[in-house]
C-alpha cells in the first residue's frame, strides 16, 4: 500500500470519527433525559418575560430539530428522530451551536474570543514541557541507572500522576500565598479593565501579563513534562544501543555530537507522534489549570458553563475538543507516514 | 470437602506470595490504614463533616499552636458543657444577685429541652414595682488573642407577664479587667406570656428569645433580634472587640421583673450557654465554615475508594465481556466492536465526562454518587477490552481450546472454563490499575462542581478551597491531594507487583 492509500484511508477514518462524535453528541444532548430541562433553564432566568421564554424555547428546539413548526393550534409539533438528527447533524457541521444562555452571544463568537488566552497557556506551557521533557529525557538516558536518573523519573512520576488541579492549588499556596510572587489568579491585573489603568502598547504590558502567566503554565509544563522524559528516556535507551552509536564513538565524535545528532535524531520519530496525540489530555488539564487559576480561556468558560447549565455551551465546546483531538490525530498519522521512511502502511 | 481445603491453601498461597514483594505490601499498608480510616470514619471522628460548625473559620489544626508563627492561636471554649442546664447551674459556678424578694431556684420541671431544666426566677406576691437581678457565670479567657467567634443562646419563658408588669432582659458580657460592660442584646420586654404555645415539655417559650452570634446579621425572629455589631454599635469585629486579652470575663443576663403586689410573678430561662470559637482546632483544622477537615479527610476516603473500586470494578467486566466477544467470535463482531473501542478511544475522557455528567446529573435527584460512578465505569472499559481481545486470539488456537472443541464443548464453555482462567491475571493487575484513574476521574469532576453534594469527597474538598480561594489554609488543601496520590500510588504498586507475579517473564528481567 502506497503513501497515498494510507493517507486516503486516515482520512476517511476521520471523517468517520467525526460522524461518531456528531452521532454521541446527538445521543448526549438531544436523546438522554434533562436536555429539554437543560434547555427550560433559559425558562428559570427571571430577566426574560414568561412569553419571550416560550419562544426562545421554541427557537432552540427549532434549530436543534426537536420541533417541527407548529400545528394550527400554536402548539409544538414534535420532529421525527432522523429528521431531528439531520437537522442536528447539519447545525454542527456549519458550527451553529446556538446562544449561550449565559452571554446570549453566538457560542462560536464566544469560542473564538476565549480562544488566544487558552493558546497562548497551551502553547507556552506545551513548548516548556516539550523542550524539558527531552533534555531531562536525553540526560536520564545517558546517566541510567545513577542517582539522577532514578531521581527523575521519579519526579516525572510523581508529577505525571498528581491530581493536575491540586497542584495548581499547591502552586497558589506556595508562590502566591506565602512567597508572594506571583498573583493567584486570573489573566491580567484586576484594575486594567478600568480606562487608563492599563499600559499602552502590548509591549509594555508585557512583564506584568508573564507574571499571570507564570503559575498556570507552570502547572500545564508539570503536568506534561513527565510523559515527555519517560518516553526520551525509553526511546533513547533503544537507540543508544545500536550498532551506529558504538560507531559513532569509535569514530572519536565528541559525546554530545552522539547523543544529540546521532541518537536523539532517530529517536524522537514516536516523540513527534507523541506531541500530536498529547492532545486529549492536554486539553483535559487545560480545563482544570484554568479554572484553578481562573484563567479566562476555553476550559474556565467551560466549566462556567457547567455551572450555568449552559448547554449550547457545553456541546459546542465538547464538539470542538473532540474535533481538535481528532485532527491532532490525524496530523500525527500523516507527520508519521511523512518523515519515517521505514514504515509500512497497513 | 477436599476442594475448600486446596482452595484455601492455595489462596494462603498466593497471599504469601503477593505479600513478599515489598512494593505490594507498601501499597496493601496504605490501602489497610485508609480503608480503616473510611470504613471505621464515626469511631475517628464524632463530627460529620458538613453539619458540625466545630471551630471558628479556616482555623489552624491544633498542633500548629507549639510552632511559633501558630503561638497566638487560641481554643474553643464553651461555658457549659450542654446547651440546657442539665443539672443545678448554682453548683457549677453560675450565681445570682438579685433585689430586694427577687429569688431563684434550679427548676427541673419546667425545660425547654427534655431531658434538663430550667432556672426559675420569682418575685415575691407582696412586691411591688420592678426588681431587678443579674444570673451570671465567670469564665477564664486563656489566650491573647481574640476568639474567631462568639455564639450565645438564652431562652425566656414569661407565663406571668402583662401589659402592665412586663419582664425584660438584657444578655452582657463583662471584661473583669476594666470592669467595662459589652450588652449582646438589646434591653428585650415582654408584656404577655409567649403568644403561639411552642409544643416544648411543660411550658411555652419565647424560642430563642436572640441567637447571639459575632458572625451573622441576626435571623429575624424576634422584634430584639439585630446584630451584635449594631447592639454595640461598632463596626469591628464584636469577639475581638470584647475577648481583646486574656482575663477573667463574665457572662450573664439582667432581668427585671415587674411586682403585682398580690401574685407571684416568675420568669424561666433556659439554654444560656456561651460558645467561643478558637482559631485552632483538632488534628487538620477546620475549613471556610469551620466544619472539620478531618472528618472531612475521613469520610471523603469513603467516597473516593468506593467510586474507584466500583468504577473500576464496572469497566474491567465491561472491557472483559467485548474483549472476549470480539476476540472469541472474531469476524465481523471482531471488526465492528473494535472500531467502536478505537472511536471511544480516541474522544477524550474528562470532557466526555464532564458533558455526560451534566446532561444527566441534571436530570436526576440530589444524589449523583451512583451516576459518577457508572460513567467513569462506562468510560473505562477500552483499554482492558483491547488487552483481552489480543489474549483471547492467541489462546483460542492453543490446542487445549481445539481439544476442547473436538471433545464437543460449545463457545460458551470453552470461554467461561478454558480462556477465562488463562486471563485471570490479567484481570487482577487491570483492576488494580484502574482504580487510580477512576479516582482521579471523580476528584477532577468533584473538584469541577460536578459531584455529589450531599457527601464529602476528596476532589470536593478542593472544590471547596477553590470556590472560597482558600488556597492558604494548608491544612485543608495538602490532605486530600496526598490522599489522592498515596491510595493512587497504592493501587499503582499492587497492580506492578501482580504484573511481576502473573508474567514470570517480567519478573525475571526486573
Amino acid at each position: 500500500m502506497g503513501l497515498r492509500t494510507y493517507l486516503a484511508k486516515r482520512t476517511l477514518n476521520t471523517i468517520v470519527l467525526i460522524i461518531f462524535v456528531i452521532v454521541l453528541n446527538f445521543v448526549i444532548f438531544e436523546l438522554m433525559p434533562g436536555t429539554q430541562g437543560a434547555i427550560e433553564t433559559i425558562a428559570s432566568n427571571p430577566k426574560i418575560s414568561a412569553q419571550h421564554q416560550q419562544e426562545l424555547i421554541y427557537q432552540e428546539e427549532l434549530r436543534f430539530g426537536l420541533a417541527c413548526g407548529r400545528d394550527a393550534n400554536g402548539d409544538v409539533i414534535p420532529c421525527p428522530v432522523w429528521t431531528q438528527f439531520g437537522k442536528y447533524f447539519i447545525a454542527m457541521i456549519t458550527f451553529n451551536f446556538g446562544d449561550s444562555y449565559q452571554t446570549g452571544n453566538p457560542v462560536v463568537a464566544d469560542i473564538s474570543s476565549k480562544l488566544t488566552n487558552t493558546l497562548l497557556l497551551l502553547g507556552t506551557s506545551s513548548l516548556l514541557a516539550v523542550v524539558i521533557g527531552i533534555f531531562l529525557g536525553v540526560i536520564s538516558a545517558k546517566k541510567r541507572g545513577s542517582i539522577v536518573d532514578s531521581a527523575m523519573v521519579t519526579t516525572s512520576l510523581t508529577t505525571f500522576s498528581l491530581p493536575v488541579f491540586w497542584m495548581g492549588l499547591v502552586l497558589i499556596l506556595v508562590f502566591a500565598y506565602t512567597l508572594h510572587w506571583f498573583p493567584t489568579g486570573g489573566v491580567s491585573p484586576a484594575d486594567w479593565i478600568k480606562p487608563g489603568f492599563a499600559p499602552s502598547g502590548l509591549l509594555a504590558q508585557i512583564p506584568e501579563r508573564l507574571r499571570f502567566l507564570f503559575l498556570p503554565a507552570l502547572t500545564l509544563t508539570l503536568f506534561q513534562y513527565g510523559g515527555y522524559l519517560l518516553l526520551t528516556r525509553a526511546t533513547m535507551m533503544e537507540t543508544l544501543s545500536e550498532d551506529y552509536i558504538t560507531t559513532a564513538r569509535a569514530k572519536g565524535l565528541p559525546e554530545r555530537t552522539v547523543l544529540y545528532k546521532h541518537a536523539l535524531k532517530n529517536a524522537s520519530l514516536p516523540l513527534v507522534t507523541a506531541v500530536a496525540l498529547q492532545a486529549g489530555f492536554l486539553l483535559s488539564g487545560a480545563i482544570i489549570t484554568e479554572t484553578v487559576f481562573n484563567w479566562d480561556g476555553l476550559g474556565y468558560w467551560l466549566f462556567q458553563a457547567i455551572g450555568f447549565k449552559d448547554g449550547p455551551v457545553l456541546q459546542g465546546m465538547f464538539f470542538i475538543i473532540a474535533l481538535c483531538v481528532i485532527f491532532a490525530n490525524f496530523g500525527a498519522d500523516i507527520i508519521y507516514g511523512l518523515i519515517d521512511p521505514r514504515i509500512k502502511y497497513e | 470437602m477436599a476442594d475448600w481445603r486446596f482452595n484455601l491453601k492455595r489462596l494462603g498461597s498466593f497471599i504469601r506470595t503477593v505479600t513478599s514483594s515489598k512494593m505490594a505490601l507498601a501499597g496493601i499498608m496504605i490501602l489497610v490504614v485508609y480503608g480503616a480510616l473510611a470504613i471505621g470514619a464515626p469511631l475517628w471522628s464524632p463530627y460529620d463533616p458538613q453539619k458540625d460548625v466545630v471551630a471558628g473559620s479556616l482555623a489552624p489544626p491544633g498542633w500548629y499552636s507549639y510552632f511559633s508563627e501558630g503561638s497566638r492561636l487560641t481554643k474553643n471554649l464553651q461555658l457549659d458543657p450542654t446547651t440546657g442546664f442539665s443539672s443545678d447551674p448554682f453548683a457549677q459556678g453560675w450565681k445570682f444577685s438579685g433585689d430586694q424578694g427577687l429569688s431563684s431556684s434550679f427548676s427541673p420541671s419546667v425545660t425547654l429541652t427534655p431531658g434538663s431544666g430550667s432556672v426559675q426566677f420569682s418575685l415575691t406576691q407582696s412586691s411591688m414595682g420592678s426588681s431587678s437581678g443579674i444570673f451570671e457565670k465567670t469564665f477564664d479567657w486563656a489566650f491573647e488573642s481574640p476568639p474567631n467567634r462568639l455564639a450565645g443562646s438564652i431562652a425566656i419563658n414569661t407565663p406571668d407577664a402583662s401589659p402592665t408588669h412586663p419582664v425584660s432582659a438584657q444578655v452582657f458580657i463583662e471584661r473583669i479587667s476594666d470592669h467595662r460592660i459589652f450588652p449582646l442584646t438589646n434591653n428585650a420586654s415582654w408584656a404577655n406570656p409567649p403568644i403561639s404555645p411552642y409544643p416544648f415539655v411543660n411550658a411555652s417559650w419565647h424560642v430563642p428569645i436572640t441567637q447571639i452570634d459575632s458572625r451573622t446579621s441576626c435571623v429575624a425572629q424576634v422584634n430584639t433580634c439585630n446584630s451584635l455589631q449594631t447592639v454595640l454599635n461598632t463596626n469591628v469585629d464584636p469577639a475581638a472587640l470584647i475577648l481583646s486579652s486574656s482575663g477573667q470575663y463574665v457572662y450573664g443576663v439582667k432581668i427585671t421583673l415587674t411586682g403585682t403586689g398580690n401574685s407571684t410573678q416568675r420568669v424561666f430561662l433556659d439554654n444560656m450557654n456561651l460558645r467561643l470559637y478558637g482559631t485552632s482546632w483538632g488534628l487538620l483544622g477546620t475549613d471556610y465554615t469551620g466544619f472539620d477537615v478531618w472528618s472531612q479527610l475521613i469520610y471523603g476516603a469513603r467516597i473516593s475508594l468506593v467510586v474507584g473500586l466500583l468504577s473500576a470494578v464496572i469497566g474491567v467486566v465491561m472491557g472483559l465481556v467485548v474483549g472476549l466477544i470480539a476476540g472469541y467470535l472474531g469476524r465481523i463482531v471482531d471488526e465492528v466492536l473494535m472500531r467502536f473501542t478505537d472511536m471511544l478511544l480516541v474522544i477524550p475522557t474528562l470532557p466526555l465526562l464532564i458533558v455526560l455528567v451534566a446532561v444527566i446529573g441534571n436530570s436526576l435527584g440530589t444524589s449523583r454518587l451512583p451516576i459518577l460512578i457508572l460513567v467513569i465505569g462506562f468510560l473505562g472499559w477500552m483499554g482492558f477490552a483491547r488487552v483481552v481481545r489480543a489474549q483471547v486470539l492467541t489462546l483460542k488456537e492453543r490446542p487445549f481450546v481445539e481439544a476442547a472443541k473436538a471433545a464437543g464443548a460449545g463457545n460458551g464453555h470453552i470461554t467461561i472454563r478454558h480462556i477465562v482462567p488463562n486471563i485471570v491475571g490479567l484481570i487482577y493487575v487491570n483492576l488494580a490499575l484502574a482504580v487510580p484513574g477512576a479516582i482521579l476521574s471523580e476528584a477532577a469532576l468533584s473538584f469541577l462542581g460536578l459531584g455529589d453534594v450531599t457527601v464529602m469527597s476528596w476532589g470536593r474538598m478542593l472544590n471547596l478551597v477553590q470556590t472560597y480561594s482558600a488556597q492558604k489554609a494548608w491544612w485543608w488543601v495538602l490532605p486530600p491531594g496526598i490522599s489522592i496520590a498515596l491510595v493512587s500510588l497504592a493501587f499503582v504498586m499492587i497492580g506492578f507487583s501482580l504484573d511481576a507475579l502473573f508474567n514470570p517473564k517480567l519478573r525475571s528481567r526486573r
